[in-house]
């Protein structure tokens, strides 16, 4: 045959394989956001505020840190920005220090502050309480404050609108220099920014981002550094860090595994045969993850690319082991059973992943176990004769001298249990800690939540650690509601529960309220006797409140404000993110803030009608524990079902024994190596070291067969060390990933894949008879395995 | 002007007269103030009640009788600003401050003189009409501000040797 129609059925196959993966790819919806990535919570209060933290108003805060100048010049710094920002008209919301109300938003609420405000009661408009206002104004018209007092007092003796702008401006105790928010406890300006669109749309994002590091250059900063953090800036530095993952894992991976195949078969041809079984996987694997999900995140899709590194062990242990000339099905009546195994114990050691109940690494298991299979159902059905057609084997089976100085290295094996034992009395010394928080498992690096939480805590912005929601049928039900709770919580203030708590209700009365609040005015003609009442022995003359019986006038006829009629964006970025609509129903969040005292802030709240307190660390943790629980349970079934598959396959205990012991030394070097390097160990080191307990077995397997000649050894060796050098490439690129979740993943299966590939090969293999051995690795026969 | 810049400390008696039209009768009241080159400035209230107002540099601070005293950075309110500056600026001698914030005429001789003050910007001309400053030779002898609501407050001052 000519080369060129050797090549022909490969060719073939291969551009088939190429058309069905680049169609799949163009169907699926592959996704980088990192939403629906975590667990989404138990119950159904919990649920709404996962997806309400993740994607909801809250997202769109931006929490900006300036430092690394003297005071003044970070409040000038602070200055600018907010000047800068707040013309660029991305932000809902520039606040940078004490909280000033724009003209619009100040007109808005002193026209209906006698609706709005808590001190509009019907006692505020007694001749005596009148009385004593009135008092109160002269002394301050007397005072260097005069100016204010004619601007407000007048027009509003009860002070209606000053009690509301308190609340409005929030009474918060952050340190003021200038007039500019400060730390507590050092020289860093706060700043916080509100954008227009949700924290999800990305080139929103990118372009606050841009506007928020150009106002912050264009403010001369000198030596001052600029601080971002907040949902937005995560899930934008997240969705960045994925895109680049994935680049870098598919683009490199398959550089490198091309690269490494290149050099060790010498043929283009073979490269293009070991391509179709992969990517008819790749494309199943998206398929099954599409169907399942209903989309394909990046992250799987990513993890899946470095899974060539092991599902291109198939082809390779296949054309690997054939000899030239070889019918296809002699190459699998060697190899196959151990083959077999090993698709099988790899499928079987990501049941942890599959079923670990956190979305994100469901996918990366159900994308790895369908890739996987599929991958070797096409090696073993359809790669055999594509290879028999062009006659691809290996160009040699290695020189058996060498292979006999490497497998003398045997004789030595009980060293190798120097390691393994170390790593066990090291375990043993230093257990691994266990993680707990399932905020370490998230797609955001520590660092950035690290400064999220700081800043947070600096400007005295609601944490999200616990919230309350209230459920309505309407926005005036949910109001109702928070107002029945706010007394509870007042009291819980007094008592130094809580700091304060943030609530729809305290901005916005419900409609029963404000009537109520309407109906307690006085009509003007009563308004103006008990005026003339108070105002008698005063020096104030006649006209001096006509401003004031106008406003209460106009007020009487005025229709309760509600949320749809407020246009203000100021207003508005205050109120949106507190109340919402989701799925039919109305939501408010009630988010307290300087929690003490859990307990009884759950005891207040819990069992109050239409009222959810979720304590939203505890539900994530109790959450993780759950699923770390439901990991352990599926490795464990995942782990028996393996014991099965080996006993079923291997049919002699003694082998059975010496690969599970490889595999367990290899286990306990991977998880010393852990510890040394500080890790902590999480559901996701389990699931990894579960995985690559499965590709381990693959090499304890293929050097455990039976009655292998010189040369059928070496092609395992050969074969094993290319395997396990594509596996360690491509997991070893994990380890420079920007995704904390691939970067956790990376460094266990690239040190336990190395340790199980050196440990198979001590342990699993046989020694080779001192006597006999130049002969036998000479000899072209079958040699009777020798136990040693 | 340049015999107002010439002394570096001033102490004088006030009475200060508030004419509003919300009110049938002034509003009197007398204290102190205290001058300090270059921009320290005391105007403490003792009858009928006691407030302390100082400004310093960029920061005013008032003090009432029993509610804790509050500190604004001048240069965030520029209405407050231009008012403080025409205090400050008069009593420093310094004509480029004063021509910072308004057009100013002057009047009179050395011995009886007057500067009128216009305000220049938009948004201390929505609040102050006039300012009036009256002095003889290096002492200034009153302050008046007229508001646009014709609310009238006058300082009289009586410098102490």
């Amino acid at each position: 045959m000519k080369p060129v129609r050797r090549a022909r059925p490969i060719l073939a196959a291969l551009a088939a394989a190429v058309l069905l993966a680049v169609l799949t790819f163009r169907f699926i919806d592959l996704r980088t956001d990192m939403t629906e990535f975590l667990p989404i919570g138990n119950t159904e209060a919990a649920k709404l505020m996962m997806r309400e933290l993740r994607s909801g108003a809250a997202t769109s805060i931006i929490l900006i840190g300036l430092e690394g100048a003297p005071p003044d010049e970070l409040a000038r710094i602070s200055q600018a920005m907010a000047a800068r920002l707040g013309a660029s008209g991305l932000f809902a919301f520039v606040g940078n220090g004490d909280a000033s109300l724009d003209p619009a938003a100040e007109q808005f609420l002193f026209g209906h502050r006698y609706l709005l405000s808590p001190a509009s009661t019907a006692e505020a408009f007694t001749p005596a309480a009148l009385r004593r206002d009135f008092e109160t104004l002269l002394h301050q018209l007397r005072s260097s404050a005069a100016p204010l007092a004619q601007h407000y007092g007048l027009a509003d003796p009860p002070g209606a609108f000053l009690a509301m702008a308190r609340v409005w401006m929030g009474e918060s105790d952050v340190r003021s220099i200038d007039g500019v928010w400060f730390a507590a406890g050092r020289d860093r300006a706060l700043m916080l920014v509100r954008t227009k669109t949700g924290g999800l749309d990305l080139e929103a994002q990118d372009r606050a981002d841009t506007a928020i590091r150009a106002a912050f250059a264009d403010a001369a900063p000198g030596g001052a550094r600029l601080l971002v953090a907040g949902p937005a800036v995560f899930a934008r530095d997240a969705e960045y860090g994925i895109r680049s993952d994935v680049r870098l894992l598919s683009v490199v991976s398959t550089l490198l595994v091309a690269a490494l195949l290149l050099w060790r078969f010498r043929s283009p041809l073979v490269l293009a045969a070991i391509a179709v079984p992969i990517l008819l996987g790749l494309t199943a694997a998206a398929w099954a993850v599409q169907v399942a999900f209903g989309f394909v995140h990046a992250i799987a899709f990513g993890f899946g690319m470095t899974m060539l590194g092991v599902m291109v062990d198939y082809p390779v242990l296949l054309i690997g082991h054939r000899k030239q000339g070889e019918a296809a099905p002699a190459t699998l009546r060697r190899i196959g059973a151990a083959f077999n195994l090993a698709v099988a114990s790899a499928a079987l050691g990501l049941t942890g992943m599959v079923f670990s109940g956190l979305p994100g690494l469901a996918q990366i298991g159900v994308f790895s176990v369908v890739g996987l299979l599929s991958g070797a159902a096409a090696t073993r059905w359809i790669l055999p004769r594509l290879i028999v057609a062009a006659d691809l084997a290996p160009v040699s089976a290695g020189d058996p001298a060498r292979l006999l100085r490497i497998e003398r290295l045997r004789d030595w094996r009980l060293w190798g249990l120097l390691p393994a034992g170390g790593a066990v009395v090291l375990l043993m010394l230093a257990p691994p800690r266990i993680e707990h928080d399932l905020a370490n498992l998230s797609p955001v690096p520590a660092g950035a939540r690290a400064l999220d939480a700081e800043l947070r805590a600096e400007l005295g912005a609601p944490d999200v650690g616990q919230v309350a929601v209230v459920h309505g049928a309407t926005a005036e039900a949910v109001l109702r509601r928070e107002e029945a709770l706010m007394p509870v919580l007042d009291a819980l203030r007094r008592d130094g529960v809580i700091g304060g708590a943030e609530l729809a209700a305290r901005y916005l009365p419900s409609a029963a309220t404000q009537l109520a609040r309407r109906d307690a005015l006085p009509d003007d003609a009563a308004l103006a006797e008990r005026i003339a009442a108070a105002r008698a022995g005063l020096p104030f003359r006649a006209q001096a409140f006509d401003e004031f019986r106008q406003d209460v006038a106009a007020s009487r006829d005025l229709p309760p404000v509600q949320l749809a009629d407020i246009a203000n964006p100021l207003i508005l970025a205050r109120l949106q993110p507190l109340l919402f609509a989701r799925d039919g129903g109305w939501f408010g969040l009630v988010a307290p803030q300087g929690v003490t005292g859990r307990e009884r802030l759950a005891a207040a709240l819990n069992g109050v009608p239409g009222v959810t307190y979720v304590d939203i660390g505890a539900e994530s943790n109790g959450l993780l524990a759950e699923t770390t629980a439901r990991a352990w349970r599926w490795l464990s079934a995942g782990a028996a079902a393996t014991l099965l598959a080996l006993a079923i396959g291997l049919r002699s205990p003694g082998r059975v024994v010496r690969v599970l012991g490889s595999l367990a030394a290899a286990g306990a070097v991977t998880l010393a190596v852990l510890v040394v390097a500080g890790e902590r160990l999480s559901l996701v080191h389990i699931v990894a070291l579960q995985f690559v307990a499965g590709v381990g077995l693959d090499y304890a397997l293929f050097f455990a067969r039976r009655q292998l000649d010189a040369e059928e050894r070496a092609r395992t060796l050969r074969t094993l060390v290319t395997c396990n050098a594509m596996t360690m490439l491509t997991f070893g690129l994990l380890m420079v990933c920007r995704t904390p979740l691939l970067r956790t993943i990376g460094l266990p299966v690239a040190v336990g894949a190395f340790s199980a590939l050196v440990f198979a090969f001590l342990f699993a293999g046989e020694r080779v008879a001192r006597v006999s051995g130049v002969a036998a690795a000479l000899a072209p026969t079958s040699r009777p395995g020798a136990a040693p | 002007m340049t015999g107002l810049a010439a002394i570096p400390e001033r102490h004088a008696t006030f009475r200060e007269e508030k004419h509003l039209a919300a009110l049938d009768v002034p509003l009197v009241s007398q204290g102190w103030l205290i001058y300090r080159r270059p921009a320290h400035l005391e105007k403490i209230t003792t009858a009928p009640e006691p407030e302390s107002l100082i400004v310093d540099g960029d920061t005013l601070t008032l003090a009432a009788n029993k509610a804790a005293p509050q500190s604004v950075r001048i240069g965030r309110h520029p209405e407050v600003g231009a008012l403080v500056d025409a205090v400050r600026g008069a009593l420093a001698g310094d004509l480029g401050t004063l021509e910072s914030h308004y057009r100013i005429t002057a009047e009179g001789r050395l011995a009886a003189w007057h500067l009128v003050l216009l305000p220049t910007d938009p948004g201390v001309q929505r609040l102050v009409r006039v300012i009036v400053i009256a002095g003889a030779g290096a002492d200034i002898s009153s302050f008046s501000t007229v508001q646009v609501n014709g609310d009238e407050d006058s300082l009289t001052i009586a410098t102490q040797q």
